[in-house]
């Protein structure tokens, strides 16, 4: 009554195979990471001095894996071609080579559409390329000309049309401005320093139209020109100085205190940004002591504004302290995972372990045959 | 031996043999019936396992080794020894079950139903219920001891909670007159209260960990207020003061949405980060978007002579997340 | 020296013909019936750290401050479950490793329940005589959702408060009983009375690992009594017998490796990948919140429904009859249990198939089977999507409001587009399957 049987081994995986199979949603991958480090080396405020173009750059990464996709897709054709041939001989359904290289049809044309759509998505919505629709205009005069005129010529020819010409602002849309933009946009009389500081160094300003969320990006004006704007809106008339924060030797615990309070609710307590009714908030890795000081004074678009008086120096030190180490928080348990909580931790349970797991079990297990 | 079920048999001793294996085993030894095919010696898989025994001790040896340092990124190094150890270990079991245990298939059949058994249990459960005659009585006896039992068992667990009083729902500490103060437990001016900011009150001398102790203070300009009828007056100078917990599902109401510029952007707002409700401070706390099934709460605000705020009443409705048969009813201190 | 230890435990135990048994009790040899004892294995580990961390933690919100070695935490208030939590993972060598791999753990577990018991709905496993065993699995798997939330809930960081929170609405929310339900579970209105924290722990390290337990041994156990199922294999001849891998020698160095396997992934997770650091959160307090909260995975699914459903209460005559969280927090999890447990019997009764079955069906073989299932798992997958809306904004930049409405939509359109299609590729593959056979015959005829 005993039977022996030798289990039949599992057929070695034929290289070429898994590149027809897994060729293509590798090279999407590739990109993904290539695209994100390219954006990131573009936008970040130190990457911004790299002087990386993310269109060439962007387009060479994604020109290579579509090549790389477009050969899985012909590597599985060509192992589809093969095996049909063969078909006749084998077991029904034709064996693993032609199941697979069927995989491999039609799994890959679509990352090949895939990679293709995230080139245009790279390219065309990139930090680089969201400029507002008549970009920024520089005003006419050398370098000779004093900061008042380069300011004044810069304000009529970028921001007036919004802000109107003496900073009084625009309530209601109205045409007319520069280059017959309809414009709207808030008063700048008696914003002070602050504000332009705040919104030309980050890139917030200029924007697309009134109403529409600014968001961080690579700052379309030089430094000499952001001073320049930023003295003349300021001598619109009144407002508060550009603070000085000193984040050294503030209390940490205090100011994750102070931001739990405050901050977290919409930036997320480790800063990674979130949701808000009707906007996007940012995450806060890439603002400096300066912008996050600015930020809390100003209250930048729909964020609330704390004044000194709701907030004191002190505490706004402890708050930019917090802010600034919670960029690279204390990572004991190993990497960080962006430190937004269980999201990305389902992710590594499901892609990474369950993944692994599954193998473990292939391996062990024989798998089924017709 | 079960007559159903032969189970995964491979060779059945009769008598005969189990006398010769015996005699055998007293002998020390002779010749036995194998059991498994014979074979093996693959010394290459043997020795891939012994490496990677020896790969696991070393693992496991660095890890106590590692354990007595004091490095920084000790649970990363702790991790990698225990998990190396375990992953080694695993690899040389699967080696070993793949390569050097042979490989054999037994045949065996499922076991199935056994109708003798069934009906011995049925018989006897039978029988044994026909030695009662008056079953209805003995029954309803059964039943009701049964479930007096049970619930004389059951009861000691309402204990754990005042069951049936929910009027604990409608508590509130706050009361006319009660100081609003901030985290430090310093009371609140009316004119610290500024517009375009947000803050977070508690009642002066209570407990703050509990659903109706945290406020959200805003300010917005008394002509933009359009608050519910009978509530004139509750916003001095604007000051508005609502429960911070949210009526969906009891979250803080940590998000103050307050638009730059009015005209071109979304109106304030109070918003829940959890599932995103959003009130309306304005409208007395209406739901404008999310799950949320009732408004926010507010309190009644009044100054005093010294220009702090303080309570000048209780909640317009029950704080936090609602409940069967929850009524609009105002809380109480 | 073999010979005489087996004497020495048959002589004592009389246990030899069962060991035998055991020993050569066979394994129809398929990856995906290791599936479930991966589950099995993440459990063992669950319970062999648990028991390590319940040597370190106080479940106790008698509030402290913390003066340990993490600096940023340094003088705030907290409870001293947090406390201690933090000192563990500071202070106390491998403490952390050991936390983190319980944390893991308990998301790996739950995803290889989900595994298996994806596994065992599309080969028609859990048919007649497994209805049992399928049962028993389902609740473990929801009794798996309530340990896990217990778990990560008694930390009181920022996060488990704020999930407690939500818990807390979703037991008021149901009606009759709900307002009395909360008072009996928490003792008093939120964040209850610090009994409430004797009662989480106590119900986390022992009553729902008892239950589990349990659960776990009834499930061995009645698939040992009824053997495995296995899948149709040219050997395999009829429905009444069974082909297979004896326990030892053939699968026992499989099944251990694969314990080992499990043990060395969650381990290695546990020391290089951070989970839950608590300490980046911070204490929690009821008037304190932070943005894109989530639930831990397998949950997610319920935070996903507390979203989508549109705000409104059900009010009559101005009292609230039917608070908002009850649909997705409530209704929705029972209805996928239900779906869950009522299935094999409302197959029986569909198909009038009451006959037994030991020969696996593959996916297409039941293509009305599939086609639901594939169509049920796309409705829980895109709820359980629809939770991470949130994230989804902040890194892709996808409109919150047009996801919440793209899901609401496509809850109801998609999963019968998903059966339809599956239905249809199932009867696909059988038709080319069919026309393969007619061929091979007629090529030997």
């Amino acid at each position: 009554m005993r039977r022996t049987l030798s289990l039949a081994p599992v057929p070695a995986a034929s290289p070429l195979l898994w590149f027809a199979v897994l060729g293509a949603p590798a090279a999407w991958v590739v990109q993904l990471f290539l695209g994100y480090w390219l954006s990131e080396a573009q936008c970040s405020p130190t990457g911004g001095e790299w002087g990386i173009s993310l269109d060439a750059w962007g387009i060479a990464a994604a020109a290579v894996c579509e090549a790389v996709a477009v050969a899985s897709v012909l590597t599985a054709l060509a192992l589809f071609r093969r095996t049909r041939d063969a078909e006749d001989e084998g077991p029904p359904p034709g064996g693993r080579t032609h199941f697979l290289s069927v995989v491999g049809l039609t799994v890959a044309p679509l990352f090949v559409v895939l990679i293709a759509m995230t080139a245009v998505g790279t390219v065309a919505l990139s930090c680089s390329q969201a400029l507002p629709p008549a970009g920024i205009v520089n005003a006419p005069g050398g370098r000779e000309q004093t900061q008042r005129q380069l300011g004044a010529g810069l304000y009529a020819a970028n921001c007036a049309s919004c802000h109107g010409f003496d900073g009084q602002g625009v309530p209601e849309p109205s045409g007319g401005g520069v280059g017959n933009i309809t414009g709207q946009g808030p008063p700048l009389q008696g914003v002070g320093a602050i504000a332009p500081d705040f919104y030309l160094r980050t890139g917030r300003m200029p924007i697309g139209h009134a109403g529409e969320e600014p968001e961080r990006q690579r700052p379309l004006f030089n430094d000499r020109q952001i001073r320049a704007l930023v003295s003349y809106v300021a001598s619109f008339g009144g407002g508060p100085a550009i603070p000085r924060p000193r984040p050294r030797g503030a209390s940490l615990s205090e100011g994750l205190r102070l931001f739990t309070d405050h901050c977290a609710g919409c930036h997320q307590v480790v800063g990674e940004g979130g949701y808000v009714t009707g906007a996007r908030v940012p995450v806060l890795s890439h603002a400096t002591a300066r912008q996050i000081a600015e930020a809390v004074r100003i209250g930048p678009f729909l964020m609330p504004r704390f004044s000194p008086k709701a907030l004191d120096d002190r505490e706004l030190n402890a708050i930019v302290a917090y802010v600034l180490a919670s960029r690279d928080p204390v990572d004991e348990g190993g990497f960080g995972l962006g430190h937004v909580g269980p999201v990305p931790e389902g992710m590594v349970a499901w892609f990474v372990a369950a993944v692994v797991l599954v193998g473990v079990c292939m391996l062990l297990g024989r798998r089924l045959k017709a | 031996m079960s007559r159903t079920s032969p189970g995964p048999e491979d060779w059945r001793p009769g008598r005969r043999q189990l006398l010769a294996a015996a005699l055998g085993f007293l002998r020390g030894g002779g010749r036995r019936r194998r059991v498994l095919p014979p074979g093996g010696g693959d010394s290459g898989a043997e020795l891939l396992v012994a490496l990677l025994l020896l790969g696991s001790a070393a693992c496991g040896a660095m890890f106590v080794v590692v354990y007595a340092l004091d490095w920084p990124n000790l649970t990363q190094y702790l991790g990698l020894c225990l998990g190396g150890a375990l992953g080694l270990l695993a690899a040389a079991l699967i080696v070993v079950g793949k390569r050097i245990v042979p490989e054999e298939e037994l045949e065996e059949e499922y076991p199935t139903v056994h109708p003798e058994d069934e009906e011995q249990v049925v018989c006897l459960l039978g029988e044994t219920g026909a030695r009662f005659t008056r079953k209805r009585l003995l029954g309803g006896a059964a039943a009701a001891a049964g479930a007096a039992l049970g619930a004389a068992l059951v009861v000691p667990a309402a204990s754990l909670g005042p069951v049936l009083d929910t009027e604990s729902y409608y508590y509130s500490p706050w009361r006319r007159g009660r100081r609003l103060v901030d985290e430090k437990g310093r009371p609140y001016r009316a004119d610290d209260i500024e517009q375009e900011a947000f803050y977070t009150a508690y009642p002066e001398g209570a407990d703050r960990e509990q659903l109706a102790a945290p406020l959200v203070l805003v300010r917005l300009y008394p002509s933009e207020l359009e608050l519910p009828a009978g509530r004139e007056g509750w916003a001095p100078g604007g000051i508005l003061a609502y429960s911070k917990v949210c009526t969906h599902a009891g979250c803080a109401v940590a998000l103050y949405r307050k638009p730059r510029f009015p005209q071109a952007e979304p109106a304030p707002a109070l918003v829940c980060p959890c599932h995103y409700s959003t009130f309306d401070p304005a409208e007395g706390g209406k739901v404008i978007f999310g799950p949320a099934g009732r408004e926010l709460p507010q309190l009644p605000l009044m100054v005093d002579a010294a220009g702090h705020l303080r309570a000048a009443g209780n909640f317009s409705g029950p704080v936090g997340p609602s409940f069967w048969g929850v009524r609009t009813r105002r809380p109480s201190a | 020296m073999i010979a005489r230890a087996v004497r020495f435990l048959d002589e004592r135990s009389g246990g030899a013909p069962a060991l035998r048994r055991a020993l050569r009790y066979a394994f129809p040899d398929h990856w995906s019936f290791l599936l479930g004892e991966v589950a099995l294995y993440a459990f063992v580990v669950l319970v062999a750290t648990g028991v390590y961390l319940t040597f370190f933690f106080e479940p106790s919100t008698a509030t402290t401050v913390y003066h340990g070695s993490y600096a940023p935490l340094d003088g705030l208030q907290m409870s001293r479950a947090y406390a201690s939590v933090v000192h563990l993972s500071f202070d106390v060598k491998a403490g952390l490793l050991i936390r983190q791999t319980h944390h893991w753990a308990a998301d790996v577990f739950v995803a290889a329940i989900v595994l298996h018991l994806i596994r065992v709905f599309f080969t028609g496993a859990y048919r007649k005589p497994r209805e049992l065993t399928y049962t028993i699995g389902v609740l473990m798997l929801f009794a798996a959702l309530l340990e896990g939330y217990l778990g990560y809930s008694m930390v009181d960081d920022l996060l488990s408060g704020m999930g407690l929170a939500i818990g807390y609405a979703v037991a008021l929310s149901i009606p009759f009983v709900g307002a009395n339900l909360a008072l009996l579970i928490w003792g008093h209105p939120y964040p209850g009375d610090p009994e409430f924290w004797s009662r989480m722990y106590i119900a986390h390290v022992l009553i729902f690992p008892l239950l589990i337990g349990g659960l776990l041994a009834a499930h061995l156990a009645l698939v040992a009594s009824r053997h495995h199922t296995q899948f149709r294999r040219k050997r395999v001849r009829s429905e009444r017998r069974l082909l297979g891998v004896p326990a030892f020698p053939g699968q026992a160095p499989r099944s251990l490796g694969l314990m080992l396997a499990v043990a060395a992934v969650l381990v290695l997770l546990g020391g290089l990948v951070q989970i839950n650091p608590i300490w980046l959160w911070g204490p929690y307090h009821v008037g304190d919140a932070t943005n894109g909260a989530q639930p831990d995975w397998y949950l997610g699914w319920l935070i996903g429904a507390l979203r989508l459903v549109p705000g409104f209460d059900l009010v009559i005559a101005n009292r609230t009859v039917v608070p908002n969280p009850f649909w997705g927090g409530a209704l929705f999890p029972l209805i996928v249990m239900a779906a869950l447990l009522a299935w094999p019997w409302l197959e029986q009764r569909a198909t009038g198939d009451r006959g037994f079955h030991n020969v696996l069906d593959r996916p297409r073989d039941a293509p009305v089977r599939t086609a639901l299932g594939a169509g049920f798992l796309a409705w829980v997958v895109m709820i359980f999507m629809a939770g991470s809306a949130d994230r989804v904004l902040v890194f892709l930049g996808i409109d919150y409001v047009s996801q919440l409405w793209f899901y609401r939509i496509g809850i109801w359109v998609l999963p019968p587009l998903i059966a339809l299609v599956t239905w249809r590729f199932c009867r696909a593959l059988r038709q080319l399957e069919r026309i393969e056979e007619e061929r091979e015959r007629a090529s030997a005829a």
